[in-house]
């Protein structure tokens, strides 16, 4: 069995936890739909998000030698990373400069993809993750399960216990206020000891050489204004022209993630404070090969609101950790082949193809088509499992004859119906282990449709 | 060099040339004072209207505050802030308060500065931020916004859009993570 389903079946072996991630992921798809529908000109917008993202990536690299030319003129420094170990080199390289010990970040799926905290603690750097979410999951020693809801997948008794273990709560005291609280504390005291923070980047303003950071807690702003330091990690893709289209982006980021209008804070970086210093580090880290893929390109317009995750029915059932990477579902799973085919082959099968996170994408990716597409890319590179070519073998040959589909659907409904349990559900099976055939039908549609419509 | 490698590899590997669409003016004709408001409360802002005095507010509300820090209210604010002050000093704030020049009705946030908080932790640091707001300076959306907030003349500037808010626990809304406990927002006369 391929990673994928393998965590998938040891995540839905908890069937009232399985049911209670589902809810809680809907729940925020619900409130995205209620948000998109108080906009008038929502599908107007997210056209031109789309458009907008399009005519960035066709003049990326002179957007960012714009971009990089008017952060400098606001004295900031600027570096280019290729990879992620440049990017953790440049970051270290900076607090070292500098003699700094702590560091505190917020939340940057950049950074997680760079592996930045294994690095920086290897140097004998503290590094502390500030939202709250990625706080427990880096007490937990665990990867975010969600780009936006990194813990959405702990219940708060497990927080509770953690918090219990390394912040000293009452033993049992379960509130989310209560534990939201002693974070809070904990939280203030590192702020106001770190010697740098790193935040990730939401929107890079080529025009103004600035970025936009947005959160609900206000943590990035917390670390970046109490520190001396501070260093906002980048993927080439966040750059956008103009401060104007920052109207069009704020609008659906989110509305898209959360059902909210707007986040709490959005946070406009030019210059650095006084007495203080600003960084900027560009990374590629294959982003740019990846631009030149015409049928993949357009992911990389993703401005990470998790809105497709929040209505895939198989990252709901399945978990962010099944997927093995840090950006999980449809997007991950068309986001992760590029970076090693061979290693997340099975990403682009944990889907149906029902195409709604595409529908639900703010900047409008073709994501299941995405999808499709890297599954008969993965099968042209000979990278499918046996059971899976094998059967798709039988099937291509069964589909590709009227009279050898017509007798097939006819042979296993009549045995699905007498054929014993173990006949049916054996290892061989992949398919069935963890889902049920519905009952076979007493006779075919084609039979009822003869019976009932054919004018006779 | 890193970026000579990067630039060079984007080069080779962007599409043909796309145009940049044309952002048209959307202006729906809401009534923004009542919208604005609506969009705070839902978002956990408390806004004062109707003619309320800012100390009568603060003592009203703010009865048990001791240290406020008020810029631009030399009767209410009493904290010796400099610019030399550092975090140590500016954690004690208790209540803050700044007039913004920007409201937006369609998500209640407003803006503010560098320029209008003196220190750019200071809406963040606070334990509760007032703000004061004319309601000829509240705009329908976020295009209309960014026309107005003087984003990059601003060393730092931001849209606060209610008080800090987490949902991380079990999805449970809590006010209060990091920044601010309590956003209050006066719509003057």
């Amino acid at each position: 069995m391929k990673k994928h389903a393998k965590n998938a079946a040891a995540f839905i072996a908890d069937e009232p936890r399985t049911d209670w991630h589902d809810e809680s992921l809907w729940m925020v798809r619900k409130k995205r739909d209620k948000a998109a529908a108080g906009v008038g000109e929502w599908e107007q917008l997210r056209e031109m998000a789309s458009k907008i993202k399009e005519h960035v990536l066709s003049s990326l690299d002179e957007y960012l030698e714009t971009f990089e030319k008017n952060a400098k003129k606001n004295g900031v420094h600027v570096h280019w990373a290729v990879d992620a170990e440049e990017h953790n080199k440049i970051v270290y390289g900076i607090l070292k400069n500098k003699g700094i010990q702590k560091v505190v970040k917020s939340k940057s799926m950049l950074t997680e993809e760079c592996h930045l905290n294994p690095y920086l603690e290897k140097n004998e750097i503290e590094i502390i993750d500030t939202d709250l979410g990625e706080r427990i999951i880096q007490l937990l020693e665990e990867p975010p399960s969600h780009i936006v809801m990194p813990a959405i997948h702990l219940k708060k008794e497990e927080i509770s216990d953690l918090f219990n273990k390394k912040l000293k709560t009452q033993k049992g005291n379960n509130d989310p206020k209560y534990l939201t609280e002693a974070a809070r504390q904990h939280l203030r005291n590192k702020f106001l000891h770190a010697g740098a923070a790193v935040t990730g980047v939401n929107f890079a303003i080529a025009e103004t050489g600035g970025v936009v950071v947005c959160t609900n807690e206000g943590n990035a702003d917390m670390g970046v204004h109490a520190a001396p330091v501070q260093i906002h990690c980048m993927g080439i893709e966040k750059i956008i022209p103009a401060v104007e289209h920052l109207g069009v982006f704020t609008r659906l980021l989110a509305r898209s993630a959360t059902g909210q209008p707007i986040t709490i804070y959005t946070s406009h970086h030019h210059r650095p404070k006084l007495n203080g210093e600003m960084h900027i580090v560009i990374v590629d880290n294959g982003r740019s090969e990846h631009l030149g893929r015409p049928d993949f390109r357009n992911a990389l317009k993703c401005i990470r609101c998790g809105a497709c995750m929040n209505t895939c029915p198989i990252y709901r059932r399945s978990g962010g950790h099944s997927y093995g990477y840090t950006v999980p579902g449809p997007i991950g799973s068309i986001l992760t082949p590029r970076i090693d085919l061979e290693k997340y082959s099975d990403l682009p099968f944990a889907s149906s193809l029902c195409g709604s996170c595409s529908d639900v994408c703010p900047v409008k990716i073709d994501i299941h088509e995405q999808l499709y597409k890297w599954r008969q890319h993965i099968s042209e590179k000979n990278l499918l499992s046996t059971a899976k070519k094998t059967s798709l073998n039988i099937t291509a040959k069964i589909l590709g004859k009227t009279t050898l589909y017509k007798n097939a659907g006819m042979l296993a409904g009549a045995f699905l119906k007498v054929a014993p349990r173990f006949f049916i559900y054996h290892e061989y099976n992949e398919w069935g282990k963890e889902r049920e055939l519905p009952d076979v039908p007493k006779e075919s549609f084609k039979k009822w449709y003869r019976r009932n419509r054919v004018k006779k | 060099m890193g970026r000579i490698k990067i630039l060079k590899s984007v080069k080779k590997n962007k599409p043909d040339r796309v145009g940049l669409p044309e952002i048209p003016v959307f202006n729906n004709n809401m009534e923004l004072m009542k919208l604005f408001m609506k969009n705070s409360l839902a978002s956990g802002t408390k806004c004062f209207s109707g003619g309320q005095n800012i100390n009568k507010i603060v003592q009203v509300h703010f009865s048990t505050v001791k240290n406020i820090f008020a810029p631009g209210f030399s009767e209410i604010g009493n904290m010796g802030i400099s610019e030399n002050s550092g975090v140590a000093v500016l954690k004690n704030i208790e209540l803050a308060i700044f007039e913004s020049p920007l409201g937006v009705a369609e998500n209640g946030a407003v803006w503010l500065s560098e320029e209008i908080c003196g220190h750019r932790i200071v809406p963040f640091i606070t334990q509760h931020l007032l703000v004061v707001l004319s309601p000829e300076h509240i705009v329908e959306n976020m295009h209309e916004a960014y026309r107005r907030a003087p984003v990059a003349d601003a060393g730092f500037g931001v849209f606060v859009a209610g008080p800090s808010k987490t949902a991380d626990i079990e999805q449970s809304l809590v006010v209060g993570a990091q920044g601010a406990r309590s956003l209050g927002v006066l719509i003057t006369d």
